[in-house]
């Protein structure tokens, strides 16, 4: 018998993916997502798993999402990346320089090594806070006074 | 039906005596180490005497292609180098791609071990079943590019390719490397030293020998399959169009990269060390033998003050060795330095880290002008970068100290410089920061060659997999979190014995990892189960703590230095900000790693673990018998 590391409780609710604090996996649920967005949870599990069976395929193409089968078998919308913050898979819009991740606010820059797949070239350097600073509750994806989301770096430049 | 696996050679030369013995490998050896690594490991284990600097002539070099090379299958062409390591005192190992492990087997040899040192320089030249030792002297003191050239002229053969060491071989840096090409690079734990020190330049073959195919169409059937899967991945097409460096941008996204040394987890706005920019530099692709990805740039420098400049690459760790870790943010200069130290032979990682750690030191008074030569050690001014490049080649100045590596360096330093050091076992880090991510600073600690990525990087938990996708990868409990250290030493015990069998076959892993008991099967003839190919990678992985134990390598040895656990990062995301390693908790993973490898509380395998893996018999029994009639007293 293997002696292991304790489980925190956090960790034993994880496959439980917490987004900024925000358990997302038993499905149905509702929540606010950082941008101020109501959100609901459809299914357990990751987008990644969401999409796993040939029903829930069928589906996501009803809604009009593409969607493409991985060398390893598994099903994922075309033109996605995976977000480096909060590990969601996002679609990015056709040819976009630029793209923000819908569940987390988080900023990147994009390339495209072919016309359909794009890649995250690396952050947006200006929504970065400097180095040193804790980020602050809610950001990226911060909210103004009415209600909007922030666009620009709040440390300046 | 043929069986291509015994029909190859090991090669034993005495360079102090001339003495040349060959030995072909048996179906026994195969099934009990493949080759390669398995190969140069256990020869490495029982035939270097004890108590031996790595420079006494008695020291053994060891080097192998994967036993794959050459035959229908892609991404399988790296070549081995071994030996007790000069930088470390520990395994000595590393691995290359290119074109040269596949020529030495055209030649008939999967391994050619050395011991001895010649009296003067030479050079062994193997060709269809022959080893010759020959004068070196008209090549002694070439860079790596110019000597390849100068033994196709003599040799009136442009299709010889070699395993060269540059200048920095030839004087004992510690961390020089074994090159074939102008990217192809055994860099780590200084192989390039271990060659020099036997006044060995180069390894060079050419063979026209047949390496039969065991089952010829269900092969390229094989063949076929495998690279209509690999076309099919994202990350190849990826590698194809912007290669290796691709990992750069990502890393340094999240936070996960090293700069000024250790001083930073991220460097913002180093857009011009992303990938992206090497559009403007470069004039075509490269690919080693049989390779369908090409992942490698090949580039000029067009204008400026580095015009001219050339190779290929440039690598991931390229990018952080020469370009953020030393606080340069510039791709002209990280290629010109990257050309630099290519063509003298140094192992760009070991070097940026050393001139990083200088550059601290410097900038915290610890050394100072008088001590540089005048040399002012500014992060990222391109000058002090070159002259301190040339100066740890040519070991003139205080490049001397700083080309004896990390410890030894420190030691000459004194005044709290090893605090500084971003080390394991000797060996610097790569451009990585791993206080984030436990699984990765698990894996760099433990590594059996010193800091090190590619015994086994433990990453699929960076890319938010479902948990149920990472338990059936690892058979036990995971969590998609990376900064968790719930499961991350099976991770990591998973992964360096995965990587033992890789490298056994010489797969890169670029390309997906093929169905290797069926590739191995049907190009080879070799029957090896999953469980029996495990069994395999275990034994070798076993083999390397063994010899680590018996140079005095123990669980003290396998631990990060102090900032990983004191000094928290202060860049990044989130989830990369603000982050140390627990030392209680790393404590613990240090308990579970070690008993999945069946090793004890300080590191070492138990008597059981040896005798379940079959290294408790006779080593002349498997293989080395030979050797024993050449070694040196």
């Amino acid at each position: 018998m293997v002696k292991g590391v304790n489980p925190s409780k956090k960790d034993k609710k994880e496959g439980s993916a917490t987004i900024h604090g925000v358990k997302v996996n038993k499905g149905g649920e509702e929540y606010t997502d950082l941008l101020g967005r109501k959100m609901k949870v459809e299914k357990k599990g990751s987008q990644e798993a969401r999409h796993r069976t040939s029903q829930d395929v069928d589906e996501a193409k009803k809604k009009g999402v593409e969607m493409e089968k991985t060398a390893s078998g598994y099903w994922r919308p075309v033109r996605s990346v995976r977000c480096s913050s909060c590990q969601e898979r996002v679609t990015v819009p056709k040819g976009a320089a630029e793209f923000e991740c819908p569940f987390c606010g988080m900023r990147y820059r994009i390339s495209w090594p072919t016309p359909d797949q794009p890649r995250v070239r690396g952050a947006v350097w200006d929504a970065m806070p400097p180095a040193g600073l804790t980020w602050p509750k809610g950001w990226p994806g911060e909210l103004d006074d009415e209600g909007n989301p922030i666009k620009k770096n709040p440390y300046g430049k | 039906m043929t069986m291509s696996i015994t029909n190859q050679k090991i090669g034993y030369v005495n360079l102090t005596t001339g003495e040349i013995r060959k030995e072909y490998i048996t179906e026994e050896m195969r099934e009990f180490l493949i080759g390669s690594r398995g190969f140069n490991m256990y020869l490495m284990h029982t035939l270097t005497p004890k108590g031996i600097d790595a420079f006494d002539p008695k020291n053994w070099l060891f080097v192998s292609c994967g036993v794959l090379g050459g035959m229908l299958v892609p991404s399988c062409s790296r070549t081995q180098v071994s030996g007790l390591s000069p930088l470390t005192g520990a395994v000595g190992d590393s691995n290359m791609g290119g074109f040269f492990g596949v020529e030495m087997r055209y030649a008939g040899f999967d391994t050619i071990a050395v011991t001895g040192k010649a009296e003067k320089p030479v050079y062994l030249f193997v060709h269809d079943d022959e080893i010759e030792i020959l004068d070196a002297e008209y090549i002694w003191g070439t860079d790596t590019s110019d000597c390849i050239e100068r033994i196709k002229e003599k040799h009136c053969d442009y299709d010889i390719k070699a395993a060269i060491i540059g200048q920095a071989g030839e004087n004992l840096v510690r961390y020089a490397n074994v090159r074939n090409g102008l990217k192809s690079s055994a860099g780590r734990t200084g192989m390039g030293a271990l060659m020099g020190s036997k006044n060995l330049k180069c390894v060079a073959a050419k063979g026209t020998l047949d390496l039969p195919i065991a089952e010829p169409e269900e092969a390229l059937a094989s063949w076929k399959a495998e690279v209509a899967k690999a076309r099919e991945r994202r990350m190849v097409k990826t590698l194809l169009r912007f290669g290796k460096g691709i990992y750069f941008g990502n890393t340094n996204t999240v936070g996960l990269i090293r700069a000024y040394n250790f001083k930073q987890n991220q460097m913002l706005y180093a857009d011009d060390l992303e990938v992206e920019s090497m559009d403007r530099f470069t004039v075509g692709r490269e690919a080693c033998f049989g390779c369908q990805i090409h992942c490698r740039h090949r580039w000029k420098v067009p204008e400026g003050p580095y015009k001219d400049h050339y190779g290929v690459g440039p690598e991931y760790t390229s990018l952080g060795s020469m370009g953020t870790e030393i606080g340069n943010v510039s791709m002209d200069v990280c290629l010109a330095a990257d050309d630099l130290v290519n063509k003298w032979g140094i192992d760009n990682l070991e070097c940026g880290s050393m001139v990083a750690w200088a550059m601290e030191l410097y900038e915290n008074g610890i050394i100072t002008k008088e001590d540089t030569g005048g040399l002012a050690l500014k992060w990222g001014d391109p000058k002090a970068i070159y002259e301190l490049l040339r100066q740890i080649t040519f070991r003139e100045g205080f490049g001397d100290i700083l080309a004896e590596g990390p410890l030894r360096a420190a030691e000459k330093i004194g005044k709290n410089s090893a605090y500084y050091l971003v080390q394991v076992k000797g060996m610097s880090n790569l451009q990585s920061d791993e206080r984030p991510t436990p699984s990765l600073a698990l894996n760099v600690a433990v590594s059996t060659r010193g800091a090190d990525h590619l015994r086994g990087r433990p990453v699929p938990d960076l890319f938010g997999l479902p948990k149920d996708v990472l338990e059936r990868m690892y058979g036990g409990e995971q969590t998609t979190d990376f900064n968790s250290y719930m499961g991350k030493s099976r991770m990591v015990w998973h992964h360096e014995i995965s990587a033992c069998t890789h490298d056994c076959i010489g797969n890169c892993g670029m390309g997906g990892q093929p169905n290797m008991p069926h590739t191995l099967k049907v190009n080879t003839g070799l029957e090896l189960s999953d469980e029996e190919m495990w069994t395999i990678g275990e034994r070798i992985h076993i083999i390397e703590r063994l010899f680590n134990k018996s140079r005095g390598f123990s669980r003290k040895d396998d631990h990060l230095v102090d900032r990983y656990y004191d000094v928290p990062t202060t860049m990044g995301m989130p989830k990369a900000r603000g982050k140390t390693i627990d030392r209680d908790k790393f404590e613990i993973m240090l308990d579970e790693y070690y008993e999945l490898h069946g090793c004890d509380s300080e590191g070492h395998p138990t008597k059981e673990t040896v005798k379940r893996l079959g290294l408790d018999k006779e080593p002349s029994y498997i293989i080395g018998a030979p050797a024993k009639e050449i070694a040196l007293d």
